[in-house]
C-alpha cells in the first residue's frame, strides 16, 4: 500500500465458498503467492448443501486486509468475503491435547476449562474450546507444569 | 452425443469460429468429431502450441472476441502454458482447452499426464476440469462468460479423454453463485471526481489496457476536449486516444515520451482509466505523481488501492462511467490553459519526431520512421518484446485502440509473430505487420509453416542487430559493457528462412532501401520477411533505469533540468 499508517491489527475474514474440488486449494495457493500473513485458516460446511464457510484470521493492516479480501473475492468459486475486526466478533478456537497421566494433571486441566475426554493406560485426553489467546495461555500453562503428548488445533473460528 | 460431440456443439453454441491447436493421443476423440463436422468451425493446425495460444491472444486482442487454443495432454498442455500467463498478465479473454489422460489415470503418472489444474491455476481467471459429460455444455458455456466479462482473462478447461468418449445422457450445470457481472457504478462519485477534475491546476488523463476492453474511446475523446486536458496511455492503452490528435502527450513508462512522463510526475490530479500502475509505468511507487490526486475508474475491485491509494475510486464499465461523467462535466465551466499551453509548447520542445536518419548501418528509428509512412489507420502492427517493441511503442502513432499487439505485463519473447497470425484470422481485410527482434522471432518462428499451408499473410519486418538487444542494451548501460550471454550472431539468413518456407523474404542493408523493401513486402501474396540489419548498438532512448523515480528518465534529448 502506498501511504497510510501501517499498523499490524488481527482481522477475521469470512468467505463463503462453493463447496468445489480444489476451491481450499485455490485460496491457499492465492494466499501463498500474493504473501498474504494468514494465522489460521477454518472451514466447514455451511447451511446451504453445496457451500462452505471458510474462516481465516489474517493479521496486518486495514488496506492490507481490503486488499485480499478483494483478491480472493475474484475467485469464482468464492460466493461472498467480509472481513471484520477480531474485536467485533465471536471467536473460538478448539484444541485437543494428550497429556502423561500424572497425579494433579486432570485437577490443573479441568481448572484451566479442559473438558476430559479420555483417560487410558497412562495418558489423558482434554478438550479445550477457547478464545485464540486463551488457549495459547492454556497450551503454555500444560507444557510448564506437565508433560505434553500431543496437541491437535482447529485453528480459530469466528461467527 | 458423446461427449466429444457435445464439446464440439457447445463451442459453436459460443460461436467459436477458429480454433488454434495441435491433436494428440488423448483429444483425438475430440479431433475425430472435428473431421466429421460441418458446423463451419475452422481449425488452425499450428506448430507449437505455445504459438496457438499466442494466435487466440492476438485474435482476441484485436476482435475483442474470445480466442480459443487446444493442446492435448502432457506437454501439448504445459506448452499452452506461456501464452496463458501472457493472456492473464494482459487480460486477454482466451479459452484454452488441454486434453487430460482418462479420469481412471489421473494422479497415476500416467503416459503424457501433467496436473494442467494445478500448473494453471495462477495463470488463469478460472480453470474447469470436465469429469462429468453431462457438464460439458454448462462448463463450455461458463469458460466463455468468464474470460469476456467483467476484467477479462484466460479460461483454462481440462478435458479428459473419457470424458469425450462416454455418452451424454443429460444436462447438469456447473455452480457460478460465486461469479457475478460488475453493473451500475457510484454516481455520486463520479460526480466527485467531477469536481475534484475541475478543480485542478495540473490535470493528466493516463489510459490502460482496460480503456481498450471497454470501448470507451468516443467518451474519451469527448472528455478530453470538453476540459482540454492531456491524455497520456500506458503501452497496453496505445491508440484509446488518437495518438496524433493536438491532446495526446503518448505513451508514458520506462520507455515513454518525456513529456507524458514529466506531465505526469507533476500533475496534481491524475484522472486513469482501467490501468494497474504496474512498474514499468510508474517506476518507484512512492515518487511516482508525487502531488497527484488520483482518480481510478477500474473493473477489478482488486485493482483500486492494490499499488497506489486512489483519492476517488469508481468501480465501474469506464464507458459507462466516461459517459456519465461526461454530462457532469458539461454543466461545469473551466478551462485551464496555462497548463496546457506548458505541456504543449514541451511536447513541441521534445523533438523526437526527427527520425529521418539516414547513417549507415541503419538507425533502428529510421525504421519507425519508413514504417509509420507504410501504415494506416486500420494497420495491425503486433511486436515480439525486446528493443524494436519499444521503439514502435515510442515512436509508432496509432490511431485506434486494438491496433497496437504487444505483450506487456508478461514480456514474451516470441509474442509477436503467432500474435500477428491470430490478428490476421480474425481480422482479414487489415494489414498485419510484425514487428520483430531477430531473438525474438525466433521463438516461434516455426509458425510461418502454419501461414504457408494456410495462405494466412503476416508481413513480418526483424529488426536484427545480432543481439539480445534490449539486456545488452542494460549491459552497456548499468553493466560497464560487460555483455554477457547476449550475442546470436546473424544466423540465420531470414531470406533464406523465408525461402526455405515457400514465402518472400527480402534483406535490407542500407536505408535507402528500407521504404520500396516495406512496399514489396506489404504488396507480395502472402507471409514475407524482411530482414532488416540494424545497427548493432543502438540503445533504446530515453529511460528510466528499473527501480528509479520517473523524474530520473535518461536520454540524449533530454534538457538536464527537465524534471525539476
Amino acid at each position: 500500500m502506498n501511504g497510510g499508517a501501517w499498523v499490524m491489527e488481527k482481522y477475521i475474514i469470512k468467505f463463503l465458498a462453493v463447496n468445489s474440488r480444489g476451491v481450499i486449494a485455490r485460496l491457499s495457493a492465492l494466499i501463498a503467492r500474493k504473501g498474504f500473513n494468514i494465522e489460521s485458516f477454518c472451514a466447514g460446511h455451511h447451511i446451504k448443501d453445496g457451500e462452505s464457510s471458510i474462516v481465516i484470521t489474517f493479521s496486518g493492516s486495514e488496506g492490507d486486509v481490503q486488499q485480499a479480501v478483494a483478491q480472493m473475492s475474484k475467485l469464482i468459486n468464492i460466493i461472498s468475503a467480509e472481513y471484520y475486526h477480531e474485536k467485533d466478533v465471536v471467536q473460538r478456537e478448539l484444541l485437543l491435547v494428550k497429556l502423561k497421566n500424572v497425579s494433579g494433571v486432570k485437577e490443573k486441566a479441568q481448572a484451566l476449562g479442559g473438558r476430559l475426554m479420555k483417560e487410558y493406560s497412562g495418558f489423558v485426553d482434554f478438550e479445550f474450546v477457547d478464545k485464540p489467546n486463551s488457549i495459547e495461555k492454556n497450551v503454555a500453562e500444560l507444557k510448564k507444569n506437565f508433560t505434553v503428548i500431543d496437541i491437535s488445533r482447529s485453528g480459530n473460528n469466528a461467527i | 452425443m458423446n461427449g466429444a460431440q457435445q464439446f464440439l456443439k457447445s463451442l459453436r453454441k459460443n460461436k467459436v469460429e477458429h480454433a488454434f491447436g495441435i491433436p494428440g493421443g488423448v483429444l483425438i476423440p475430440f479431433y475425430d468429431e472435428l473431421y466429421k463436422d460441418n458446423s463451419g468451425l475452422k481449425h488452425i493446425l499450428v506448430r507449437h502450441e505455445q504459438a496457438g495460444a499466442h494466435m487466440a491472444e492476438g485474435y482476441a486482442k484485436v476482435s475483442g472476441k474470445v480466442g480459443t487454443c487446444i493442446g492435448t495432454s502432457g506437454p501439448g498442455a504445459t506448452n499452452l502454458v506461456t501464452g496463458i500467463a501472457d493472456a492473464f498478465m494482459d487480460s486477454v479473454p482466451i479459452v484454452a482447452i488441454g486434453g487430460q489422460v482418462a479420469t481412471s489415470l489421473i494422479g497415476k503418472d500416467a503416459f503424457q499426464e501433467a496436473d494442467m489444474m494445478g500448473i494453471t491455476n495462477p495463470i488463469t481467471k478460472h480453470n474447469f476440469q470436465i469429469r462429468n459429460p453431462n457438464k460439458i455444455e454448462s462448463v463450455v458455456d461458463a469458460a466463455y462468460f468468464i474470460a469476456s466479462t467483467n476484467r477479462p482473462g484466460p479460461v483454462y478447461i481440462d478435458l479428459p479423454k473419457d470424458t469425450q468418449q462416454k455418452d451424454v445422457t443429460g444436462s447438469e450445470k456447473v455452480n457460478l453463485s460465486g461469479y457475478k457481472v460488475l453493473e451500475g457504478f457510484d454516481k455520486e462519485a463520479v460526480k466527485e471526481a467531477a469536481k475534484l477534475l475541475l478543480s485542478a491546476q495540473r490535470p493528466v488523463i493516463l489510459v490502460g489496457g482496460g480503456a481498450v476492453h471497454a470501448n470507451c474511446s468516443q467518451e474519451l475523446k469527448q472528455l478530453a476536449e470538453i476540459c482540454m486536458i492531456m491524455v497520456a496511455s500506458t503501452s497496453q492503452g496505445k491508440g484509446v486516444f488518437d495518438e496524433r490528435h493536438p491532446l495526446s502527450i503518448g505513451m508514458t513508462g520506462m520507455h515513454g515520451k518525456p513529456p507524458a512522463v514529466f506531465a505526469i510526475q507533476k500533475s496534481d490530479v491524475l484522472f486513469t482509466i482501467g490501468m494497474r500502475f504496474d512498474d514499468r509505468v510508474t517506476g518507484q511507487l512512492n515518487s511516482f505523481a508525487p502531488e497527484a490526486k488520483v482518480i481510478h475508474i477500474e473493473i477489478d475491485p482488486s485493482e483500486i488501492h492494490k499499488n497506489r491509494t486512489a483519492n476517488i475510486p469508481i468501480l465501474g464499465d469506464a464507458k459507462d462511467v466516461l459517459t456519465e461523467l461526461v454530462i457532469v462535466i458539461k454543466k461545469m465551466q473551466w478551462k485551464n490553459t496555462a497548463w496546457l499551453d506548458k505541456l504543449k509548447l514541451l511536447k513541441k520542445e521534445y523533438q523526437d519526431d526527427n527520425l529521418d536518419i539516414n547513417t549507415e548501418p541503419i538507425d533502428p528509428r529510421k525504421l519507425m520512421f519508413e514504417l509509420q509512412k507504410v501504415i494506416d489507420d486500420d494497420t495491425i502492427v503486433a511486436t515480439g518484446v525486446g528493443e524494436h517493441q519499444m521503439d514502435v511503442a515510442h515512436f509508432i502513432k496509432f490511431a485506434k485502440p486494438r491496433k497496437f499487439i504487444t505483450s506487456g505485463g508478461l514480456g514474451t519473447m516470441g509474442f509477436g509473430f503467432p500474435a500477428a497470425i491470430g490478428a490476421k484470422v480474425a481480422m482479414p481485410k487489415n494489414d498485419v505487420i510484425n514487428v520483430d527482434g531477430d531473438g525474438s522471432f525466433m521463438m516461434t518462428m516455426q509458425e510461418l509453416a502454419t501461414v504457408k499451408v494456410n495462405d494466412i499473410k503476416v508481413t513480418n519486418i526483424i529488426m536484427n542487430n545480432g543481439y539480445l538487444g534490449m539486456v545488452r542494451s542494460w549491459h552497456d548501460l548499468f553493466y560497464e559493457g560487460r555483455r554477457s550471454q547476449v550475442h546470436l550472431g546473424k544466423i540465420p539468413d531470414f531470406e533464406k528462412l523465408a525461402n526455405a518456407f515457400s514465402l518472400e523474404g527480402i534483406t535490407v542493408e542500407r536505408p535507402s532501401e528500407i521504404g520500396d523493401a516495406f512496399k514489396r513486402a506489404l504488396a507480395s501474396d502472402g507471409t514475407s520477411i524482411v530482414n532488416v540489419h540494424v545497427k548493432e548498438d543502438a540503445i533504446v532512448l530515453p529511460i528510466v533505469p528499473a527501480g528509479a523515480s520517473n523524474s530520473k528518465m535518461i536520454g540524449d534529448m533530454i534538457p538536464k533540468d527537465y524534471f525539476e
